[in-house]
């Protein structure tokens, strides 16, 4: 146990000192090898070993398909709709934002991804209407969060590889809280905007002719859902294979139908792609090493013996495993907070009789919230660049959307079935 | 016939994403030839399975490299930068110190790792693959970083200019 606290130390030191996490999380482990006598080079085995599995390639594809989805012009195409159904309402561009998000996550894995795709279209717009930039810049981070939370999902493919959960399950019991997640940001958003005063000038009233017609021209963004989630509960494709698959979607539609994919649009997408998989994913083979060692030392059991010393019911135990997954993702890029986190504390929540899949949500929607929280909240950094507004501005506008997720966590806590539903009535019970 | 110290100026500057891009680009095709190779033709192969997650390591451990020349590793700065400047600056360079030396010794590690299976040779169930080759990814990427890092430092030295240690930035499209 002592070996542990050792390693628990190092890595909170060299990530406090500027240490990049992933580097941080191999030298913690180093220091953990030398105490108990493990020879170094099985953190280099690691490393390879932990970039290994197949479906891990799901989480480039997305993140390329996701990029050419929004350089090709599918993320206009889907705010247009989410324009047509929303009528003259106060706040009706932050409701506008919102629901585009929304839409957008059914064809991103993530939530960075969709704060950028569907921010750079509406914070101008909402700008332009003289909302304050700060609450355009807080709804689109708190909206592209949903990204990772409807399918398909970045962060639930880690978690699945991670848990060896089933992916198409975990996906499916993101829709039901993500709709929540959404109804509660959409009621969020209309409370401040109302109460500002924000919006309600524009002449575009509600018909469903306009509906029609922004559906139509957005037949081939429709069709990228469809074509994805479909395929995949249809099962004719692995959620890996449809990730190539939406990405040649992603790149004809661009290229040969909306004709807005440039060379340079397509080598910036690549780029983009390349430089997640060396920044981010390179943490999953240290996690690896990390994670295969406290559980040799038995720290997933003795993190569980001293949780469990304080209550019985497992609600509670829930929501306090929920606030450490909070506070612990305030600080830890969302998906080294999966990986290093998983191992720890699923085996605890499976004690108490939680669903690995329940579980898997609560992970995911700790991390949403650690996207909008300071010092490593992607989303915020994404909102901030297009704002050109100081982090802390929109640190503090975020924080009313912030609560939605936390109500969406208690929520999900006490009704299991919010996650579960879906994919029982997919999959059947258990699995 | 351009001159040596062109073409070694592209290779410094661009010689990563290149490799990163045709991973990645090499790792969609893979994937998708495979559906279509299921549907269309009723003959699924495997062994494109096998080689599409080979370029997901390299493109993985070569980015890896590329990630520190664009300054894009995502690291907490915050504490650091609570200190006056001179120490703020002080402690950003021991902590590239520290990550210097591990990229050091992990270079050597994994080139220990790679020495091994000359001598036990260890090959891929499907392909018969020489797992030496595809380890060799580490090795690489890892010598790769550690050069980057010296040019950080190197270019510091030249030019007086520290490319901002301080890169939250790098946070910014990642999952």
């Amino acid at each position: 146990m002592i070996e542990a606290l050792y390693m628990f130390g190092a890595l909170v030191v060299t990530i406090a000192f500027g240490i990049p996490i992933p580097i941080a999380v191999a030298i913690a482990t180093l220091v953990g090898y030398f105490l108990i006598d493990i020879p170094v080079v099985a953190l280099a085995q690691a490393m390879y070993t932990g970039v290994e599995p197949f479906p891990l390639l799901t989480v480039p594809l997305f993140v390329f398909a996701g990029a050419l989805m929004e350089r090709g012009g599918l993320a206009l195409r889907i705010v247009a709709i989410a324009q047509s159904l929303i009528g003259n309402y106060m706040g009706s561009l932050g409701l506008v934002a919102v629901l585009g998000c929304t839409f957008f996550a059914a064809l991103s894995g993530s939530g960075p991804a969709t704060t950028a795709a569907i921010g750079a279209v509406m914070i101008p717009a909402m700008i332009r209407e003289r909302y304050d930039p700060a609450f355009g810049g807080a709804i689109a981070a708190s909206g592209g969060a949903l990204g990772s939370l409807i399918p398909p999902s970045n962060l639930m493919i880690i978690y699945g590889v991670v848990s060896d959960t089933s992916i198409p399950r975990m996906f499916l019991a993101g829709v039901v809280p993500g709709l929540v997640a959404s109804a509660l940001l959409l009621l969020v958003t209309w409370l401040i905007a109302r109460r500002r005063g924000y919006g309600g000038q524009t002449d575009h009233s509600f018909s469903w002719a306009r509906v029609g017609q922004a559906c139509w021209d957005g037949k081939w963004a429709i069709g990228a859902p469809v074509l994805i989630l479909g395929g995949i509960y249809s099962g004719a494709f692995t959620p890996t294979e449809a990730a190539s698959v939406a990405v040649v979607y992603a790149f004809v539609v661009g290229q040969f139908v909306h004709r807005e994919l440039t060379r340079d649009a397509i080598l910036s997408c690549l780029k983009t792609t390349a430089m997640i998989s060396g920044a981010v994913l390179i943490i999953v083979g240290p996690a690896k090493a990390f994670g295969e060692l406290l559980s040799l030392m038995d720290v997933p059991f003795l993190i569980g013996e001293f949780l469990t010393g304080f209550t019985d019911s497992s609600f509670i135990l829930l929501l306090v495993i929920a606030a450490i997954l909070i506070v612990t993702g305030m600080f830890l890029e969302s998906i080294a907070q999966i990986i290093l986190l998983t191992p720890l504390m699923l085996p605890i929540a499976v004690s108490i009789g939680i669903d690995p899949v329940v579980f898997g949500v609560i992970m995911v929607i700790a991390c949403e919230i650690g996207f909008l929280t300071p010092p490593v909240g992607a989303n915020l950094f994404v909102a901030t660049r297009l704002t050109n507004l100081g982090i802390d501005r929109i640190s503090i506008a975020v924080i009313p959307f912030l609560f939605t997720y936390v109500v969406v966590i208690v929520l999900i806590a006490l009704f299991p079935g919010l996650a579960l539903w879906l994919p029982n009535l997919a999959f059947g019970p258990g699995g | 016939m351009p001159s040596f110290s062109t073409v070694f100026a592209f290779l410094e500057r661009r010689s990563e994403e290149v490799i990163a891009g045709v991973c990645v680009v090499v790792m969609a095709s893979l994937v998708f030839f495979q559906v279509v190779m299921r549907y269309v033709f009723s003959a699924p192969t495997s062994w494109s399975d096998e080689i599409a997650v080979y370029a997901m390591l390299w493109s993985v451990y070569i980015s890896a490299s590329w990630a520190v020349r664009e300054r894009a590793h995502i690291r907490v700065m915050n504490l650091i930068n609570l200190f006056p400047g001179r120490i703020a600056l002080g402690l950003a360079v021991l902590s590239d110190l520290v990550w210097f030396a591990f990229a050091v010794y992990l270079t050597w590690q994994s080139f220990l790792l790679h020495l091994s299976m000359w001598e036990l040779p260890f090959e891929s169930p499907v392909l018969g693959v020489a797992q030496k080759w595809p380890y060799l990814c580490l090795v690489v990427g890892f010598a790769l970083m550690t050069l980057r890092l010296i040019q950080v430092y190197w270019r510091w030295a030249r030019d007086g200019i520290l490319p901002t240690a301080a890169s939250e930035d790098g946070a910014i499209i990642h999952d």
